[in-house]
């Protein structure tokens, strides 16, 4: 089964250039394209793609709202921030906002197979600098319901890479558990996004950072 | 007189009718009667009685009593002269007196013997009353005329004056006798007009009104008196008249002193003339200030109308920066590279602190004085500077203030010692404020141009978002794909190929546009249409937008206006591109004899002009270039119909 994706760009020879890149791979299906926030939400919805590439500077709405929007609206539906600035603010904003990831608009285009093959797999990913800037950044309510123990060990697997299939693997349960437990996680911490439950889970101690990364 | 014995019967009736109704009285008596014997009934009637009551009454009972002493002297006059009239009072029966005049005539025979007396008597009591009246007027009018301030003179017909009053001696610094008798052609007069021209006699108010009969009023005359002092005088004149038609007999002159309103209204015209050479000044300051913005020459400009209305040796412009004051302009006697860049410390006890911590204006007499907190100068251990502040004395600062805020000083200094005033101060004020707003003013500039400058970086920025790097993205894209084409479907390499050099193209031309507007240059070396042709190359090539140009040759017009309507096509092309979801745009510049006209159409979704819309913030902005420039501005659209910016100069 081929993973659905909509290309939310402004600029038409970006979205043609992705389009074009992203189905010589057969598992990737190009599914719609948006040239503004206000249709990359709307098409969400019409289409139910596993996966938004998400510019963040757009006419009419931008990226970071679209992504909040879809992310509250159609939580099955993952978005990667695509920016050709990487500048801390729309980093923030996009991960806040409940992106699972960001990318660079740079010439390492294999990296965008990579990046988006790992979201659909449930796979969060980012650099530890990143991570480290982004602890102080993403808001958590002070006192979140306490998460059960097989949360809290799914959320310590999130937060070391594992995808949903790893996680299903390791623990011995169906991927579909494994979901269902992370939403479990995602509404106790009252946040949106898989990237920021493992921000929280490194805020609080319950993984530390990779050492020599820290 | 005599009794004529011819007298003829009839003659005799008609003394006796005359007797009988004789307004006044008239007694008879024989000449050694001593009481009354025949008189008339006015003569009753005026003492309150009747002819029987009076009858055989002693004449002396008529008159009041101490007149009576008197009658046998008259008696006694009258028979030896015949006749005499006197004046004298009697009595009424009531115990009033009232003044008479008394007539008698002695009749006597031919041997001179007294026979008998005709007395007239008439009642002068409204005589005397008149006569009263008048002398009282008259004295009146004397004591008026003595004790009035106004000089009075009265010339007559001859123009020769006969009256004058103490205060006329007394403005005209002359006796009655020396000005009695004078003519206003005098040579001895000495008078000017209030211009100084000499005010010859014949023209002088008396002599006009004598002439004309016209009354004039508050001539000023200038006079020297005797001792050569002037006296300016405010004459007003009016002419006598025995009857409407004849030419006036005289002419009374009055005339006040106004030597001391004079000075009076000189030293305020004076004092006026200073105030509205201040307000000038402040004026002429306060429109440079607004109309400039080159602090440098700002400063230096309100430092030389300060001098117009404060005389100052030195003036300078010291500006808070941190803790000191820097003094950025200086006019004066030391060499203004000495003067700029003096820094006094806020924390020094100097004028300038009393300014900072009072915010009000501080006049120090001499700064070399004793108070301890003087030590404007004693921290100064270069000779050769102390040198040069040894001239001033005065000195006063008055605080710059903005919002509240001490921003600066301006400092005064003179060389004599005790020079400045609270007046001073004042009029510094104002330019001190003046001051402020220019400094301001500059600031606000400054700022203003670094944040347009940081906005035009902004939009490169986003420009080179928009274009470049996207371009460079799709690149990176169509390359790798064509890579991997390369290794699994050499046959399909066209697809990505040609995205990739269209790319690139749209790169180059992208790159061309941006790098012209990093050229402020560009625009005067290539031309309007150059630089308007290398947006729409650009906008075909980012949106892939059809775009048809026309334009005629490159107009003749200022820089000013070229930049206007460039960035009005700018801004245009981003609303097609942003907004308009064209797929074709046409841009047109055009001129005819007297009109440019440039034009941008697209054939996008258009929008309600009426309404809020996206992109009305540019709409704002191409409006106002246009306005700046003296163009007309319009924008056609509604939705679904596309849109049209048209801009028309007038040459």
């Amino acid at each position: 089964m081929s993973i659905c994706i909509l290309i939310a760009d402004d600029h038409a020879v970006v979205r043609q250039g992705l389009r074009m890149f992203l189905e010589m791979d057969a598992d990737f299906e190009v599914v719609g394209e948006a040239e503004n926030g206000e249709d990359a939400v709307r098409l969400a919805g019409e289409l139910q793609p596993d996966i938004v590439l998400m510019d963040l500077i757009m006419p009419v709405m931008d990226g970071i709202t679209a992504t909040s929007r879809i992310r509250r609206q159609y939580p099955d539906v993952e978005v990667i921030a695509l920016t050709s600035v990487l500048d801390d603010g729309s980093i923030f904003g996009a991960i806040r906002a409940g992106a699972i990831g960001y990318l660079l608009k740079d010439t390492k285009a294999d990296n965008l197979i990579y990046a988006v093959k790992s979201a659909v797999a449930g796979q969060v990913q980012f650099s530890p600098q990143v991570a480290k800037r982004l602890l102080k950044e993403v808001d958590f309510p002070e006192a979140p319901e306490p998460l059960t123990d097989r949360e809290s060990d799914i959320l310590r697997m999130l937060a070391s890479g594992y995808s949903n299939k790893g996680i299903a693997q390791d623990l011995n349960i169906g991927e579909k558990t494994v979901k269902t437990h992370v939403s479990s996680i995602l509404s106790k911490l009252g946040v949106t996004s898989r990237t920021q439950a493992v921000i929280y889970a490194l805020r609080t101690g319950l993984v530390m950072l990779p050492p020599g990364q820290s | 007189m005599s009794v004529d014995e011819n007298s003829t019967g009839n003659e005799w009736l008609q003394w006796i009718q005359a007797f009988e109704h004789a307004e006044w009285g008239i007694v008879i008596n024989r000449a050694d009667v001593t009481t009354l014997e025949i008189m008339n009934a006015a003569f009753a009637r005026m003492h309150g009685c009747s002819i029987g009551e009076l009858r055989g009454q002693p004449i002396e009972s008529v008159f009041a009593p101490e007149e009576r002493a008197n009658l046998p002297d008259w008696i006694e006059e009258a028979h030896r002269k015949g006749h005499i009239s006197i004046e004298s009072r009697h009595l009424r029966k009531d115990g009033s007196v009232f003044p008479v005049s008394i007539d008698v005539t002695a009749v006597k025979d031919k041997q001179g013997k007294v026979l008998y007396r005709v007395v007239n008597v008439q009642d002068i009591s409204q005589r005397k009353a008149a006569e009263n009246a008048l002398r009282d007027s008259e004295q009146r009018s004397a004591a008026i005329i003595a004790t009035l301030t106004e000089g009075i003179v009265f010339h007559n017909a001859d123009g020769m004056i006969t009256l004058c009053n103490a205060a006329a001696e007394r403005i005209l610094g002359l006796s009655v006798d020396q000005i009695l008798g004078r003519t206003s052609i005098d040579p001895r007069w000495r008078t000017i007009h209030e211009d100084g021209s000499p005010f010859p006699g014949e023209t002088h108010p008396a002599m006009v009104t004598l002439q004309t009969g016209t009354s004039l009023s508050n001539v000023v005359m200038g006079i020297y008196k005797p001792d050569d002092s002037l006296t300016w005088i405010s004459i007003s004149t009016h002419a006598l008249f025995f009857s409407e038609n004849d030419k006036p007999y005289g002419v009374v002159v009055s005339f006040t002193d106004i030597t001391n309103q004079k000075s009076m209204y000189e030293l305020l015209e004076q004092r006026v003339a200073v105030r509205t050479r201040e307000l000038k000044a402040i004026l002429e300051v306060s429109q440079i200030v607004s109309s400039n913005l080159e602090l440098g020459s700002l400063l230096t400009i309100i430092l030389e109308q300060l001098k117009q209305v404060i005389d100052y040796t030195g003036a300078g412009i010291a500006k808070l920066d941190g803790d000191d004051f820097v003094i950025v302009e200086y006019l004066g006697p030391i060499s203004r590279e000495i003067m700029l860049g003096f820094r006094a410390s806020v924390n020094q006890d100097t004028g300038y602190r009393k300014v900072a911590e009072s915010k009000q204006p501080v006049i120090i007499d001499d700064i070399w004085g004793n108070e301890p907190w003087l030590n404007m100068l004693r921290n100064i251990t270069d000779k050769e500077m102390l040198a040069k502040f040894q001239d001033i004395h005065s000195w006063m600062g008055i605080p710059l203030i903005s919002h509240d805020q001490l921003i600066g000083v301006l400092r005064l200094d003179h060389h004599e010692p005790g020079h400045f005033t609270s007046a001073h101060a004042d009029l510094g004020l104002a330019f001190a404020n003046q001051a402020a707003i220019a400094i301001e003013n500059a600031r606000f500039h400054e700022q203003a141009q670094r944040f347009a400058a940081f906005q035009e970086r902004q939009r490169l920025a986003r420009e080179l978002h928009d274009s470049v790097s996207q371009a460079l993205y799709g690149i990176a894209l169509g390359a790798r794909t064509a890579q991997m084409r390369l290794e699994t479907e050499p046959e399909k390499l066209a697809e990505p190929l040609d995205y990739i050099l269209s790319l690139a193209e749209a790169g180059v031309s992208e790159m061309r546009a941006l790098i012209f507007e990093l050229r402020p240059e560009s625009l005067q070396n290539e031309g309007l249409v150059a630089a308007i042709a290398k947006q729409s190359d650009a906008l075909h090539a980012r949106y892939n937008l059809q775009v048809i140009t026309d334009f005629g040759p490159e107009p003749d017009i200022s820089l000013d206006w070229k930049e206007a309507l460039y960035r009005v096509t700018q801004e245009a092309m981003q609303n097609i591109a942003r907004h308009a979801h064209a797929t074709k745009a046409e841009v047109r510049l055009h001129q005819n004899d007297s009109c440019l006209v440039l034009e941008i159409r697209d054939n996008g979704m258009g929008f309600d002009p009426g309404r809020e819309h996206p992109g009305h913030l540019g709409l704002q902005s191409m409006q106002e270039r246009v306005a700046q420039i003296g163009g007309t501005f319009a924008v056609v659209s509604q939705p679904g119909m596309g849109t049209t910016i048209s801009v028309s100069l007038l040459l």
